[in-house]
């Protein structure tokens, strides 16, 4: 819903009217994306069609999926969606929907099919390719081809194990939206690659997920907010570097590693803070110590709700006691003071005393500068007003 | 009531009293004979109620339909010997019956 009341009303939502400030290429002239952008209905519909429904979205890692027949499911929006290990150890992703009526085929966020997918209703069974093989007494059903029931395919890609998909057929190529991400994030967890799921930590937030996505790309706010944080790393190196589709955000190691924290041994993951960014909304993060990664999926729930999916990667999945001290801080010290700072800031976004900030982009000074945040508004900005021929 | 002899993959054997007309099946679902899933209910479509039959029974269960043997195509270590129990009927020339449960 649009507040009347509030003065930049457009024609079109999306519209920047004389009240509203540019969202420049240049940052120091920027402001932030207009407040109606984080609390409007519409145009949290315009974000499913032009953001969520033609970019990569995670569904899972390769190593809770090890075996044929294992599964993720997601859902984006209204779109269910699997994928499943094959016979020949390729990852499928289909509509998670039963081609004979509708029902949802797996029920469960992950799992194993044993030989076919079997729809829980009418047990339809389709193999892990996809193709419909068993349909009960349909063999004298005028016309009716098993062929031409298989389960509708979605493109699917990984990287770095992670498994991604994509709604749109036409978007460009996951490894080519990636750029250089990979090297990045091996050059800070050498063994990335031999990492393994160990658990989810879920959490519903009262904030529009580029409130959430915000916060993530700046540490202007570390040290006001997350004075422990800081104790964690170097402020000083703090680090953003901005490619098309991501940002890294990057500090170096703290000089002891008795922090605030927690306390850890210094390891194969050299450094202070690590986190990255891939456009929309996957971002990962490593923290010093041993090797361990974690991956933060913001979904959108709603124009004033976000749950944060964070799945947490280590060599075992059951976690040593420095992991267990890392995750105990950032599940309970953390992540609750950054969900507090993103449902205050929601909150002031819906007020009318309100409407964008500038960012803060001192060149001098990285590490408490907005440059992650401007290289999210440019891409959200930009993706809203893509083929505006096409809205109506 | 004529009885079976399900022989779990870890050698633990559970019997169980099945009624005629009844199938292999219905009595491993009843009694939670671990291994056997019947996820489409037992309508010869999963496979998941894959069973090997007993040299000595192997002649009075009998063969499997074709249209059994195209649904074992998609189950694992397939043998000779293996049928899906959702396509036993049980009757008293069964009683006794020993089948294994697959790993």
């Amino acid at each position: 819903m649009l507040d009347v009341n509030k003065p930049n009303k457009s024609d079109s939502v999306l519209e920047f009217g004389p009240d509203d400030g540019p969202v420049t290429e240049d940052p120091r002239h920027s402001y932030t994306i207009p407040s109606r952008y984080y609390t409007d209905s519409e145009v949290y519909e315009h974000e499913k069609a032009k953001v969520f429904s033609q970019n990569w979205w995670l569904v899972g890692h390769e190593s809770r999926i090890p075996n044929p027949g294992d599964y993720v499911a997601t859902r984006i929006f209204e779109q269910p969606i699997i994928a499943v290990r094959g016979k020949d150890n390729q990852i499928r992703a289909f509509y998670n929907v039963c081609k004979h009526r509708g029902h949802e085929l797996a029920l469960e966020e992950s799992g194993h099919f044993s030989n076919l997918i079997v729809c829980p209703y009418h047990a339809w069974a389709y193999d892990f390719d996809g193709n419909l093989q068993r349909a009960r007494s349909t063999d004298t059903l005028p016309g009716f081809q098993k062929c031409d029931f298989g389960l509708q395919e979605v493109r699917c890609e990984s990287f770095l194990g992670f498994v991604f998909v994509n709604l749109a057929p036409d978007s460009p190529d996951l490894n080519d939206m990636v750029e250089d991400l990979g090297d990045s994030i091996r050059s800070i967890v050498p063994r990335q690659d031999q990492l393994t799921y160990s658990a989810r930590y879920t959490y519903n937030i009262s904030a529009n997920w580029k409130v959430v996505t915000d916060n993530f790309l700046e540490c202007y706010h570390c040290e006001k907010a997350h004075p422990a944080l800081v104790d964690l790393m170097e402020m000083d190196t703090y680090e953003v570097t901005r490619r098309s589709w991501y940002s890294s955000h990057i500090a170096e190691a703290p000089k002891s590693n008795e922090t605030q924290a927690y306390n850890f041994t210094k390891g194969d993951v050299d450094f202070g803070y690590a986190a990255w960014f891939f456009w929309p909304n996957t971002t990962f993060w490593a923290f010093p110590g041993e090797p361990n990664l974690m991956s933060l999926q913001i979904i959108p729930n709603g124009p004033h709700h976000t749950i944060e999916h964070l799945d947490v990667y280590l060599l075992d999945p059951e976690p040593s006691q420095q992991m267990k001290d890392a995750i105990a801080y950032m599940d309970s010290v953390l992540q609750p003071e950054d969900i507090g700072l993103c449902e205050s800031a929601h909150r002031g976004l819906c007020s009318n005393g309100y409407n964008q900030g500038r960012l803060v982009v001192d060149p001098e000074k990285t590490e408490i500068a907005e440059w992650g945040v401007h290289h999210f508004h440019r891409l959200v900005v930009n993706a809203l007003h893509a083929n505006e021929s096409t809205d109506s | 009531m004529p009885t079976v002899n399900y022989i779990q993959a870890n050698g633990q054997a559970v019997q169980a009293e099945v009624k005629s007309g009844d199938t292999v099946k219905d009595g491993a679902v009843k009694s939670m004979v671990t291994g056997i899933m019947a996820e489409c209910g037992g309508a010869c479509m999963c496979a998941t109620c894959h069973v090997y039959v007993h040299e000595d029974w192997r002649a009075d269960v009998g063969e499997p339909s074709t249209e059994e043997i195209e649904v074992l195509g998609f189950a694992d270590h397939v043998e000779d010997r293996s049928r899906l129990s959702c396509q036993i009927s049980m009757s008293s020339e069964l009683d006794g019956l020993v089948v294994y449960i697959p790993e």
